[in-house]
Order: C-alpha cells, then structure tokens, then sequence
C-alpha cells in the first residue's frame, strides 16, 4: 500500500478499498482502522472531531465507514495529541456500537467485514488496558475498576449476540463464523478482570457449533485452544487443558515462538502432573529454564530442591500464574521419594519410620505422623500407591506388584 | 494529577517508540501476559499424532536404570537410620 501523505489520501485509500467487499478486502481495511498500523503515527491524521468538520474528506462508497474513519481518527487524536486514553476508549466503543448498529445488525448475507471488527475490538482491549493504567494513579479507590474491560466486554457481548443469531445466511456469509474470534476477545478480557465464569455458555456455544468449527481461522483456533487450555487447568480439569493445549502447542507455527513458549509455561506443569516430563532441551531451546530444576526435583522426589527452586524463581512462576499448580507437584514428589525408599527398603511392608528418614533427609521437617499418613493416603486414593495404610502398625503394605504405577498410566478423572 | 500524567506519557510513548522497530519494540510491549497476534491467520491444522516436535515430553523418567546420586545418598542415609536395606 502506497504510504500516505495527507488526510485526502486517507480518505481515497479507504473509499478505493469500500469498493471491493470480499475478505481480503476486509483485512486492508481493518490496516486503515488500526491503532498498531503505521498511519496511525501520521500527525495530520491526528484530527480533533475530524467528523463534525463542515469541508472534510469523504469515503462515498460507504456512509457507515464514512462514519467510522472520522471516529478512529478522533480516537488517533486522543492518543496521540491530547492523551486522553479514556475518551480514546470511549470513543471506540463507539465506533464498535455503530459497526454493530449498521453494519452486522443491517447488512444481511454478507461477512467480508469481519476482519475489520476483529480489529476493532482487538485494539479496544487494548485502550481499555491503557485507560485502565492512566486513571489507576487517581485516587478514586477500587470503586471502578476494571469498569473499562467491563464496558469493553458489554459493547463486544452485545456484537457476539448479533453474530450468533445470523442463522438464515449461508455457510460462507455467515457472521456466526466470528463467534470463535470474539470468544477470544471476551476470554482476554475476562483474564483480565478474573471473571471466567462468564466463559462457560461462550464455551459451550463453540462445543456445539457443529461444521461450523471448519470454517473458524487457525489463528482464532489456536489462541481459542490456549485460552481455553489455561482455563481448565484453573479449574483442575487436566484432560482436557491437556488435551487444549496441546492442540495449541503442535498447531502454533514455529515462527510465532513467543506463542509456542507461553503455551508451554501452562503445557509444562500439566504434563508434569500427568507424569510426562519435559526434556532439558525442550526448555533450554524455549528460554524456559526456570523449569529446569523443577523437573529435576520432581523425577528424583527431591522435595527440597523442589521447595528452594520454586522459592528462587518464585517471581517468575507467580507472574505466570502457575506457582500455585507448581506446588501441587509436591505430592508427586512425595510418590517418588515414597517408591524410592520402598525400593531401596525392599519389602511390601514399610515402616513409616522409614520414610520420615526420608523426609528429614530432603529437609522436610514439618511433616508429623499424621500428616505423613495422611499424605499417604491421598497418594493412594489418587491410585499413585498401590497399598494401604496400617496405623496400628506404623506401617504401609504395599502391592506386590506395581506398587508406584507409572504416573502417565493412571487414569484421572 | 501528576501521577495521571505519567501514566498516560507511559502508555502513549509506546507507539512513538515502535515507529523505530515496530516488530520488535511492539513484541516487548505485550510480551508479558498478551497472546500475539499471528502475522497470518490461516494454515493446514495438525491432527493428533501429526506433531512436528517429537520426543519432548519423557514417560519413562520414573524406571530406576541407573542409580542417582540422590537415591544414593538417600540410601546411606536410611541405613544410617538404621532402616533395613534390600
């Protein structure tokens, strides 16, 4: 594209654009409306209600995008020259409104526009932050906050809405195809404000969109996967954040490493759990490396190393928002230290005694006989010991055979 | 106000800056919580089994072939503790 030298050439490029309404289109389009694209930098872009001006530039082809471009320039203006972040934000949710009130509300059997508002929407989650950070220094108490995600959210559900009840057009008009890529605005936003209970019937919309689903882009796909993947590692469903994230993981292409490495910081610690252990050099090549002792802790149930290692990159792991499930390897690390002193101990019954040696010995000196029988007993009702617990005895009887079954055989529900 | 101000120069320099390296300075910006956005959409989906990094995850840590020096330790510490030894 032709880079720009003036306001009449904004204009023209965008009216010359409006002509064409296919897909493609739709993507150079939603360039001309972004607030990351290079003219947003142009100062003679940046124009104060450029929209209410008596001689102004036109888009003729289309009185809505007319309406929309003066908008997004008012919004450059805001940015750029008067730094008002919140009128900036409000003056997207606007333009959001409008595209929902006469675009997808109006023009019936046609999509080729999606791209645009994908756009839009994406750069108001991000002015929403950045009105969020500007007004954070007042002192107006936690009164409002996070109220411009949730106004962000309100002007993007209202759309959603919009989108799914196009049931009448066809498969390859339909406006139901963006339910995938506003989920994931919604799913951004309500990381955000730590509201992802309001996910769940957005999440059961996409399980039952039927053929729909082929019709979503990778990109949205991915990011859906990863988004969702996070999710259900909160809410302890491994399977299916394994399951999520895996798919994240294997279709995220290469190039986007910076993807593939945060996919990997909530793969990491799921797969942990479910016993399958990162190689040194998947971490090493990821700039993971934060992990490395971690691993190690946990394969030798090393329950020291584990503790000093999480303590020494505790900063890291919680700003990630894992330390939490990182902590919940103890108890695996229990069950290896466990199988090791039965194995080294060699008969099916264990003194208990044994294994406080043991946890002395890896620096773990809280943990009484109650606690050790009950540590135990959780082990062996998550199916990691094969065996069961004599308290008159002091002792663990375990299994003859396959005492420590294999942590990626057990079936977890 | 003064605080207000600061926050707004923070947040509207960012774009200034990415005019310069608008990859890179952009990708530091978001890079702490943010899931990028992909330069393209769309691409062949990989099935289950179809994974181009192979190998990465290990099942098999857990079969005891070698002993470690920490089980090693472990060992004399538990004979020490005089716990019997297989």
């Amino acid at each position: 594209m032709p880079s720009l030298r003036s306001v009449d050439d904004y204009f023209a490029q965008v009216d010359s654009l409006c002509y064409y309404q296919d897909w493609e289109t739709g993507e150079k389009i939603s360039k001309m409306v972004s607030l990351k694209d290079e003219h947003s930098q142009a100062p003679f872009l940046h124009i104060d209600a450029y929209g209410s001006r008596t001689k102004r530039c036109r888009v003729t082809e289309d009185e809505v995008f007319d309406e929309i471009v003066c908008l997004h320039l008012h919004v450059l203006y805001n940015v750029h020259v008067a730094q008002d972040l919140v009128t900036a934000q409000s003056t997207q949710i606007q333009i959001i409104q409008l595209f929902n009130k006469e675009i997808l509300q109006k023009r019936k059997d046609e999509n080729w526009f999606l791209p645009v508002f994908y756009r839009l929407c994406t750069d108001l989650r991000w002015l929403s932050k950045c009105a969020e950070t500007s007004v954070s220094g007042d002192d107006e108490g936690d009164s409002n906050a996070n109220s411009f995600f949730e106004s962000a959210a309100k002007a993007i559900t209202e759309c959603y809405r919009t989108c799914v009840s196009d049931v009448h057009a066809e498969q390859g008009t339909t406006k139901k195809v963006a339910m995938l890529n506003m989920t994931n605005q919604l799913f951004q936003i309500y990381f955000q404000i730590n509201k992802l209970n309001l996910l769940k019937p957005l999440i059961r919309a996409i399980e039952n969109c039927g053929p729909l689903y082929k019709h979503f882009l990778m990109a949205d796909k991915v990011a859906y996967n990863y988004f969702l993947g996070r999710k259900a590692m909160f809410d302890a469903d491994l399977n299916l954040a394994e399951k999520s994230l895996l798919y994240a993981f294997r279709n995220c292409p290469a190039e986007s490493m910076s993807n593939k490495r945060k996919i990997l910081i909530y793969l990491i610690p799921v797969k942990m759990f479910l016993g399958h252990m990162p190689t040194a050099s998947l971490l090493h090549q990821y700039k993971l490396d934060e992990f490395q002792e971690v691993v190690a802790a946990v394969k030798d149930g090393n329950l020291a190393l584990l503790d000093a290692t999480l303590i020494r990159n505790e900063a890291f792991f919680i700003q990630c928002g894992i330390f939490l499930m990182l902590e919940k390897l103890r108890m695996i690390t229990f069950r290896t230290l466990f199988k090791k002193v039965s194995q080294i101990v060699g008969t099916a019954q264990i003194p208990l005694e044994a294994f406080q040696t043991a946890l002395r010995f890896v620096g773990v000196n809280d943990v009484d006989m109650e606690e050790l029988e009950c540590i135990i007993a959780n082990l062996i009702a998550s199916k990691k010991i094969k065996g069961y617990l004599s308290h008159q005895h002091r002792k663990l009887v375990i299994s003859k055979t396959n005492a420590f079954p294999t942590l990626s055989g057990i079936t977890t529900n | 106000m003064s605080s207000s101000n600061n926050a707004i120069t923070t947040t509207t320099t960012a774009p200034a800056a990415a005019k310069k390296d608008p990859k890179t300075t952009e990708k530091k910006e978001v890079e702490e919580e943010e899931f990028e956005e992909f330069p393209i959409q769309e691409w062949p989906e990989r099935g289950d089994g179809e994974d181009n990094e192979v190998n990465v995850w290990e099942d098999n840590w857990d079969d005891e072939t070698h002993e470690s020096e920490f089980s090693k330790q472990l060992k004399d510490e538990l004979r020490k503790g005089g716990h019997q030894i297989a």
